[in-house]
């Protein structure tokens, strides 16, 4: 579990605070969306979780341990895949030697199935990959470690349009049981079928913290004709009708949930959060 | 929780060494050529008819070593070369070991493991130079500058101990303890700035020489030799701690010129 106990940051050298007295959990087993807007602090978040950063006041426990610490027993069960990453300048063997031994629950299988579900060769040359490629080859690295904890920053930027739907079957078939999986993100489209937990940040506060299937059962995703807007509460244009979300009735079957309208409405301040 | 774990510690070693060899191998290719380049022009081997003499080996010998103590001074302040840019920063700071697993691998990553890249691409630069003076003079050739260097004892630091007899038999003491301490200060340097530590570390004890000269405290203590070693060796201590405490708050994002 992820506790984020009242924690304030600023960037050293900044005067703008980032969050003020942010607090909020993160239960064990879940995939979770964390989304909002550009310069919102998604990425600083993953950071501050992994210890990467260090609160100015507050603390963040990764399974009782404050991350700031970062100890070993806490840097073994988290992995972060920043939005940018570039391999060290070694073939994937050293790579893999060089790191597997850290991780007591790393699966070469798993990074041989990561791999083959990227379309990658099991022997890559580092040198002749893109970055994208590079960075496939470090989330199945990050997926085959097999830490309790995954963050993963923009997963899906850098890749081309086959691979974020490849990256959501990578990530159905590989991620191990127990493990909780964070994606920052702002590209809701690619990762909306694969997020069972929605975080929304909106000036450095939590606007939404829900689960999927809370918001399912308290709103309907629908689309619907200029005759029939009644009761909604948001709604946006679409080549379909107009997208809208209304109060669930409990007559209702449950919806899909439409992520994007979803986010524009609440960062709107059109839903009850 | 353990702090310092030696299986875990030479797991952080072999990955530091993984993830520089490029670095070495450059440190070690400029100093081949840097080495080769001092002996084949400054022995003459190629400018003059005479043959190379003793005293030419000899100088060439002084030069190696003092380039060499420059570098062993000035490598600290690499400490955190590794982490240059966020990606290689989150490489190391995400390693699953202690802080001061890492910060010990960094300090023999750049003391060590640098000192021996100079020292291999001397060798081989000192052993093209013999080949080569073997074919231009091959009854009179001299031999190998590292020979001169041990048979001379530059690492002895003899040539210090004239100042200090009162106190010691063998000056070498204090000059080593001055070593670590120089090592320690760049240490420190390497950690607190971002950006061109070594200079600006070097700068400062300059600055830092320029004070104590002028002041009498120097003096005052040089009698007292026993007094200025543990000086010395606290302040070597104070300086690593002070390090490793700032490693371990190191952040991956920082605006500043300093890791404070």
């Amino acid at each position: 579990m992820i506790e984020i106990n009242h924690i304030s940051f600023k960037y050293p050298g900044s005067k703008h605070p980032v969050f003020e007295d942010l607090s909020f959990s993160l239960e064990s087993n879940h995939i979770y969306g964390l989304l909002g807007k550009n310069g919102m602090g998604k990425s600083t978040l993953l950071y501050l979780i992994s210890g990467l950063l260090r609160p100015e006041s507050g603390e963040i426990l990764i399974d009782g341990i404050p991350s700031k610490d970062r100890q070993p027993v806490t840097l073994r069960d988290i992995f972060i895949v920043p939005e940018e990453y570039d391999m060290p300048p070694v073939t994937l063997r050293e790579f893999i030697e060089m790191n597997e031994s850290f991780y007591p629950h790393f699966n070469i299988d798993v990074l041989r199935n990561c791999l083959r579900d990227f379309e990658l060769p099991e022997e890559p040359s580092l040198k002749e990959l893109s970055m994208g490629q590079k960075k496939k080859i470090y989330m199945s690295f990050a997926l085959a470690s097999g830490t309790r904890y995954l963050l993963m920053d923009e997963p899906t930027n850098g890749l081309d349009i086959p691979s974020k739907s490849l990256f959501r079957k990578v990530v159905t078939r590989n991620l191990t049981e127990d493990s909780t999986l964070i994606i920052s993100t702002h590209q809701v489209h690619d990762l909306e079928s694969l997020l069972d937990h929605i975080i929304i940040l909106d000036n450095s506060q939590i606007l939404v913290n829900s689960s999927v299937a809370d918001i399912t059962s308290k709103y309907t995703f629908t689309f619907r004709g200029a005759q029939e807007m009644d009761n909604v509460l948001y709604a946006e244009p679409s080549f379909q009708g107009n997208a809208t979300i209304s109060l669930r009735k409990p007559e209702e079957e449950e919806t899909t949930l439409n992520l994007e309208l979803f986010f524009n409405a609440a960062t709107k301040g059109k839903l009850d959060y | 929780m353990k702090t310092f774990n030696i299986h875990r510690f030479g797991k952080v070693l072999k990955w530091t060494i993984y993830y520089n060899k490029s670095t070495l191998t450059k440190i070690t290719l400029g100093f081949f050529i840097a080495f080769l380049a001092i002996y084949l022009l400054g022995t003459n081997l190629f400018f003059s008819s005479s043959i190379s003499s003793p005293d030419r080996l000899n100088s060439a010998a002084g030069v190696t070593f003092g380039i060499f103590l420059v570098f062993l001074f000035l490598t600290p302040s690499w400490i955190l070369s590794n982490m240059k840019n966020r990606k290689s920063s989150l490489d190391y700071l995400m390693l699953p070991a202690t802080n001061l697993e890492k910060f010990l691998a960094r300090i023999i990553m750049v003391t060590v493991f640098y000192a021996l890249c100079v020292v291999v691409a001397q060798i081989a630069a000192d052993l093209i130079q013999w080949i080569v003076s073997m074919f231009r003079y091959p009854v009179s050739q001299t031999g190998l500058i590292s020979t001169d260097i041990l048979e001379n004892h530059y690492i002895s630091f003899d040539w210090y101990a004239g100042g200090f007899k009162s106190c010691y038999e063998r000056g070498s003491i204090l000059v080593l303890i001055w070593m670590i301490w120089m090592h320690s200060v760049y240490t420190l340097g390497g950690t607190v700035f971002r950006k061109c530590a070594w200079i600006v570390t070097s700068f400062l004890l300059l600055v830092l020489g320029i004070i104590v000269a002028w002041s009498d405290f120097e003096i005052a203590l040089m009698d007292e030799g026993v007094i200025i070693t543990l000086m010395f060796l606290v302040f070597a201590g104070l300086n690593y701690f002070l390090s490793y405490k700032i490693f371990s708050r190191i952040q991956l994002i920082n605006n500043r010129w300093v890791n404070l």
